[in-house]
């Protein structure tokens, strides 16, 4: 919630108390559902505690420039687990979660990835329906994955657009057109398994990012999974904070 | 435990109450013996001649007065109450059959004195002043209650004394203490008495301090009851505080004249019989309306709606659905879509399982609703200041949507639960559905998967073929030693092939070989060249691949 403080100096001024008290007011009907949020991107906000971006891990920032702001479309194609950590902060936060058409996702893998089941939808195999099931989860739902669904790129453009217009964050694991943020595991590199002993414990995902905005400028790293930590190593490596050598792709 | 605890009917109450200050009310306790036994009995038709007991799976809660002559105990384990008597009738423990079963004695009792208040099913409580008077002297109120009892089917004993734990334990020995011999009926008694009067959430911690007055030499109520107030607080804590007033017959609680309201049921009689979704669904539409009339008649709104269908075979289906107070409750059009889902779901799963030979699946022929949890409207309190409760709303909205877009079935929710195969932790059920919670996460389970769990678990295994480096076949023998050292995987396709460069395992996992469905498999966990991670089994000499860790 958006913290007001009225200061004494400005206690005689009425005018601005009656916008702190509107201001709360807003603040709570947006919470409780009263009001939408505004979504013309005129009107949006800006400020930290806003909502126009859901929590991620911090380790995952320099994967997704910006956060994962709503309204977004962002594809993760090559590894079911990167979906599932990117959205577990958001889901642990208070967020919805609804998967459609990954009939073979892993919940105890969501569970164990920070995921809250109690909020997460599925929608195994939405059938010729896919763009209206769709739709109406973008509608109500934080964040939408959408995975193995019959769509054509016009209903791909139109959900995206919808996505933008309800603040809901759409998940893809196929490649899709628009979309504003494109994360490709290229590799995956597995630890802790030897030959008949151990198990496997972390793994690091080599990823890559094209994108628009500020996703435009390529970028190529590692991504350490493990359990639900995780860590982010650009390639090059950091010197003096500043990260060097990343390897422009877009 | 904490002080803040009050568990009815004797919690420990506030620590200031000055003693010996006013004499508690009357009260009345009305008890029925055995209880859940009775109740089991009852349902299961179980002659009542015949021993019988109710189990919590492992142990007794409670054993019939034929069982208790032969020696059978409360919290004997299964098998040696069945040594001990062979004939034993064993139940399964169910708390809300206990409850709903106990309603009819409930109403019987209730027209002889109205407001009473149910403490736990077998245990009423009522105030007995008022209505001793009303009808001529308080014996004459219990025998009218034992007869209002007998009445329903049950026997009833009714015990009056100050105060509810003395009602309790008067109830317990079929006693009507005279007001103000409380404290001199209690004196004789031993504290294990207490066990009897608290609520059942309060037990374990009874069962403590009883256990330790014992050993202390403290045996009866009347020692309790002779020792300071303030040091049997400050030696024994809250729970040692309403012990001493229980035993001084002076734990004064006014009875909480609540009681939940009955549940309300409609149903209606399909002359002809339903075959066809559409056919269910004018049926539906009526059915709900009617349930809706009731309801808003009635002032109330409910926490659950039962649905339940006769077929022509004679076959009932039953399945209850969660009402969201959140989504405006119990309109007759959402009340219609979740019995049209439903009946809809019925008939084509019906469909699906005929085979090409079979007759017709069987139309139905009666079909009602209930109405279950029914408050008062205004009694649920929604979060309106919560946190995050517009998004709730949102999203609850939009998983309905749908719901009515794909039916309900084709919306799932999932819940992790205790297994040891990947598949057996993660129940699904679908989105809205009242589905008991399945094996318990926080038990051991021993042979489980290491985590991290694969994200991606195939619904059906792929068979594969797992080569060694002999080229042949990997086999596993019964001591888990492999035939030759993993190198390559052939993929489904039978041509595409990727070479192993590590695995973990094998780890076996053998279940429910008792059963008709029992499991045998051995894990592996295997990567391959290109990076990627995989599950493999093998089960009857046959590898699957059964997740990937992607």
């Amino acid at each position: 919630m958006t913290a007001v403080t009225v200061r004494p100096a400005e206690h005689a001024d009425r005018a601005a108390r009656a916008a702190a008290a509107r201001a709360v007011l807003a603040s709570a009907e947006e919470r409780t559902g009263t009001r939408r949020k505004p979504w013309r991107s005129g009107e949006v906000r800006r400020s930290a505690d806003d909502h126009t971006v859901l929590p991620i891990a911090p380790a995952l920032a320099p994967l997704l420039p910006g956060g994962l702001t709503r309204g977004a479309t962002v594809t993760v194609t090559g590894s079911t687990s990167l979906v599932l950590t990117m959205l577990g902060a958001a889901s642990a936060a208070g967020s919805w979660v609804a998967v459609v058409g990954m009939p073979a996702v892993g919940m105890l893998a969501a569970h164990q990835l920070g995921l809250a089941l109690d909020r997460v939808v599925l929608v195994p195999d939405p059938g010729p329906d896919g763009p209206r099931v769709i739709a109406a989860l973008v509608d109500g739902v934080d964040a939408v994955v959408v995975g193995d669904v019959a769509l054509a790129d016009a209903d791909r453009r139109r959900l995206s657009a919808r996505a933008r217009e309800r603040s809901a964050v759409l998940v893809a694991t196929t490649p899709w057109p628009g979309a504003s943020v494109q994360l490709t595991v290229e590799r995956t590199r597995w630890s802790g398994v030897g030959r008949g002993n151990g198990r496997l414990r972390d793994r690091v995902l080599t990823v890559s990012r094209a994108g628009r905005g500020s996703a435009a400028r390529g970028w190529r790293g590692e991504v350490r999974l493990h359990g639900g930590e995780v860590d982010t190593v650009p390639h090059g490596g950091v010197r003096d904070g500043v990260v060097v050598g990343l390897e422009r792709v877009g | 435990m904490t002080a803040t605890e009050t568990p009815s009917p004797g919690g420990p109450p506030s620590l200031d109450l000055p003693a010996g200050t006013s004499r508690p009310r009357r009260t009345a306790a009305l008890w029925v013996p055995d209880w859940p036994v009775i109740a089991a009995m009852q349902v299961e038709q179980v002659p009542a001649h015949l021993p019988a007991a109710v189990h919590d799976g492992h142990r007794l809660v409670a054993a019939s007065a034929p069982a208790r002559r032969l020696g059978v105990r409360r919290g004997m384990r299964r098998r040696a109450a069945q040594q001990v008597c062979p004939d034993l009738v064993l139940l399964p423990a169910d708390p809300g059959r206990d409850v709903r079963e106990f309603e009819p004695v409930v109403l019987a009792a209730e027209t002889v004195v109205a407001g009473l208040e149910v403490t736990r099913p077998g245990l009423v409580l009522l105030p007995a002043a008022g209505a001793g008077r009303y009808h001529g002297s308080e014996q004459a109120l219990a025998q009218l209650l034992v007869e209002a009892v007998a009445e329903a089917g049950c026997e009833a004993q009714v015990g009056m004394a100050d105060g509810v734990g003395a009602a309790v334990i008067a109830a317990r020995a079929h006693a009507m203490v005279p007001s103000g011999g409380t404290a001199s009926f209690l004196a004789g008694r031993g504290v294990g008495e207490l066990r009897h009067v608290v609520a059942p959430d309060g037990v374990a911690e009874v069962d403590e301090l009883v256990d330790l007055l014992v050993r202390l030499g403290v045996r009866t109520l009347g020692d309790l009851a002779a020792l300071p107030r303030r040091d049997v607080l400050a030696r024994f804590g809250p729970w040692g505080q309403w012990a001493h007033q229980v035993a001084s017959g002076q734990d004064d609680r006014p009875t909480a004249l609540r009681r939940p309201e009955a549940d309300v049921a409609v149903d209606l009689d399909l002359d002809p019989p339903v075959e066809t979704v559409e056919q269910a669904a004018f049926v539906a539409r009526r059915l709900a309306g009617r349930l809706h009339t009731v309801m808003v008649e009635a002032g109330a709104g409910c926490g659950r709606v039962q649905i339940s269908a006769t077929t022509a075979e004679g076959n009932e289906l039953v399945r209850t659905w969660r009402t969201d107070t959140a989504l405006g409750g119990l309109s007759v059009a959402r009340l219609t879509d979740r019995v049209r889902w439903q009946l809809d779901g019925w008939l084509t799963a019906q469909q699906l399982r005929r085979g090409d030979g079979d007759p017709p699946p069987a139309p139905l022929t009666r079909l009602a609703l209930r109405a279950e949890e029914v408050v008062a409207v205004g009694a649920e309190q929604g979060r309106l200041w919560g946190q995050a409760a517009g998004s709730d709303l949102r999203a609850h909205r939009a998983v309905h949507r749908v719901q009515g877009l794909l039916g309900a079935e084709a919306v799932l929710s999932a819940r992790v639960q205790g297994g040891r195969e990947v598949r057996d932790q993660v129940q699904l059920v679908p989105w809205g559905d009242a589905v008991p919670p399945g094996r318990r996460a926080d038990a051991p389970w021993p042979g489980r998967l290491p985590p991290p769990a694969p994200a991606t678990v195939l619904p059906v295994p792929q068979p594969v073929q797992l080569c060694g480096t002999d080229g042949r076949r990997v086999e596993i023998d019964a001591r888990l030693i492999m035939s030759a050292d993993p190198a390559t995987v052939w993929w489904p396709d039978g041509t595409s092939q990727t070479s192993v460069t590590g695995w973990a395992g094998p780890w076996p996992v053998v279940q429910r070989w008792w059963s008709n469905d029992p499991r045998r498999a051995v894990y592996l966990q295997v990567t391959l060249a290109d990076g990627r991670a995989v599950l493999l089994a093998l089960r009857d000499g046959v590898w699957s691949l059964e997740a990937r860790y992607d």
